[in-house]
């Protein structure tokens, strides 16, 4: 039977920035299992957006560290194109606007440096129709990333690196021995031997590897659409988003705009909605009226993988010494990704993970019912 | 001659032969994320037909042995072709 060092079940960013820090370390024998292509269940889909301006310490602290690591990732990986064009939240009542001053100074403590914005400031920005809006917190440190030219050009540094890249493998199984995870199995029925660790970064559908293992893990489906527009002149930096509805716009490197809007569907029914476009697009081109004359192209549904604290699960997991997952990144996995793989790495090779709040992360908060929170500001 | 495989996305079949050889790509899947190839306005009708017809020149098989599931033919997503944004605007 063949044996390998490190098995990690799920190709998107979370695994394969996992891979990408073990192999940097030196670490041979690393296999990445994916069910279908690379980014097929939640990084190929995203919006591919990266802020540190959250509500919690926990949150903030790890992205500070997670945008520092995208900045060097663009130096370290040929064709990853991270650029820090900032966020922009759109605000049009006033409850709003008190809320994101103390937010914004609340982020700042923490050396977040967002920033309120008059009328004057924003149509310097972007070129708005500003109707209702009264004002808007920016963040500059905030940035974005082409989730498409991420995978390409990550997994093309990963072969480089002697990482084996194993697409269209599920994994069906972790056999457990001992409080060990000592094989894999793949469909078909192939098992494999595992001589180090087993990581388990498969998204939302980790839920199912590891309830088999008796691990209770809190993971909600929450389906969320997305469009793409075809190729447009650059006009728009930031990724906007107009906070009482949740939509929000940004345009990629390649002119594309992708277009979001929160509309609620029931889990098991995913089939695309209308009314999601006219929601986003009604919404949008409020603001801008430009978009109306740009060509759809196309809409789908990617899937958030929700806790119940909207904070995400990273360690081990009880009894297993070792197995390590990460998951539930709640709609932030992508901009997560590179502090996670390298906490996952730190985890593995070194025992603990470097990063203090990475430890409040671990599951078993759940069952303990110390569940992390929003800061302060948001009552 | 730039013989070009994609039109929308200007992706000539040089570029696709490459990648498919020093990056170990073996899906169309995989190729059409990594070059854009059928991401853009055509949705895919021209470049994914062209590039089933060069399928054993480009992967070593014929696509005809293979069943759609086997070729990761990537699915159409909607709208059949590109419509202004306008026609969803609420009025």
């Amino acid at each position: 039977m063949q044996l390998i060092e490190v098995a990690i079940i799920g190709g998107g960013s979370t695994g394969l920035m996992t891979a990408y820090y073990l192999a940097k370390e030196g670490i041979k024998n690393i296999h990445v299992f994916e069910e279908k292509y690379l980014g097929f269940g939640s990084t190929g889909r995203c919006a591919g957006g990266i802020r540190a301006s959250f509500a919690s310490d926990v949150h903030i602290k790890l992205m500070k560290e997670s945008i520092s690591k995208w900045l060097s990732l663009k130096e370290e990986i040929i064709g990853l194109d991270f650029v820090q064009d900032g966020y922009l939240w759109l605000l049009t009542t006033e409850e709003l606007v008190e809320l994101h001053k103390k937010l914004s100074a609340y982020q700042n403590s923490l050396g977040v440096p967002t920033r309120m914005l008059d009328r004057d400031e924003i149509r310097n920005l972007v070129p708005i129709e500003m109707n209702d809006v009264i004002a808007a917190l920016y963040d500059p440190m905030a940035g974005k990333a082409s989730p498409l030219k991420f995978l390409g050009s990550v997994r093309r540094r990963l072969r480089e690196l002697g990482v084996a890249i194993h697409e269209y493998t599920p994994v069906t199984e972790v056999r457990v021995s001992g409080g060990r995870a000592c094989s894999i199995v793949l469909d078909g029925g192939r098992e494999i031997r595992v001589g180090g660790y087993v990581v388990v970064a498969a998204g939302v559908w980790s839920k199912d590897l590891l309830e088999k293992l008796g691990v209770k893990i809190p993971l909600k489906k929450d389906p969320h659409h997305l469009l793409v527009t075809e190729k447009y002149t650059h006009f728009i930096k930031p990724l906007v988003i107009h906070k009482e509805t949740g939509s929000y716009i940004v345009q990629h490197e390649t002119g594309s705009l992708l277009v979001g809007a929160e509309f609620p569907v029931p889990e098991g029914d995913e089939t695309l909605r209308y009314g999601y476009l006219k929601k986003a697009v009604t919404i949008m081109s409020r603001y801008f009226p430009q978009i109306l004359g740009i060509n759809l192209l196309r809409v789908w549904i990617g899937y958030y993988e929700v806790t119940p604290d909207h904070h995400p699960i990273v360690g081990g997991v009880p009894h297993i010494e070792n197995l390590v997952t990460a998951t539930g990144f709640s709609g932030h996995g992508y901009m997560m990704a590179p502090v996670i793989g390298e906490e996952l790495k730190n985890i593995i090779l070194e025992g603990k993970p470097r990063i203090p709040e990475t430890k409040e992360l671990r599951l078993e908060r759940f069952e303990e019912g110390k569940l992390l929170k929003e800061s302060a500001i948001f009552g | 001659m730039v013989k070009l495989l994609c039109i929308c996305e200007e992706i000539s079949l040089e570029e696709v032969q490459k990648v498919i050889e020093e990056e170990g790509i073996k899906d169309i899947e995989t190729l059409k994320r990594r070059l854009r190839l059928g991401m853009g306005p055509c949705g895919g009708r021209y470049c994914i037909s062209t590039l089933l017809r060069m399928y054993p020149q480009l992967f070593g098989t014929t696509a005809r042995e293979k069943s759609d599931a086997e070729l990761r033919v990537p699915p159409s997503r909607p709208p059949l072709k590109p419509v202004p944004l306008y026609i969803f605007k609420e009025r």
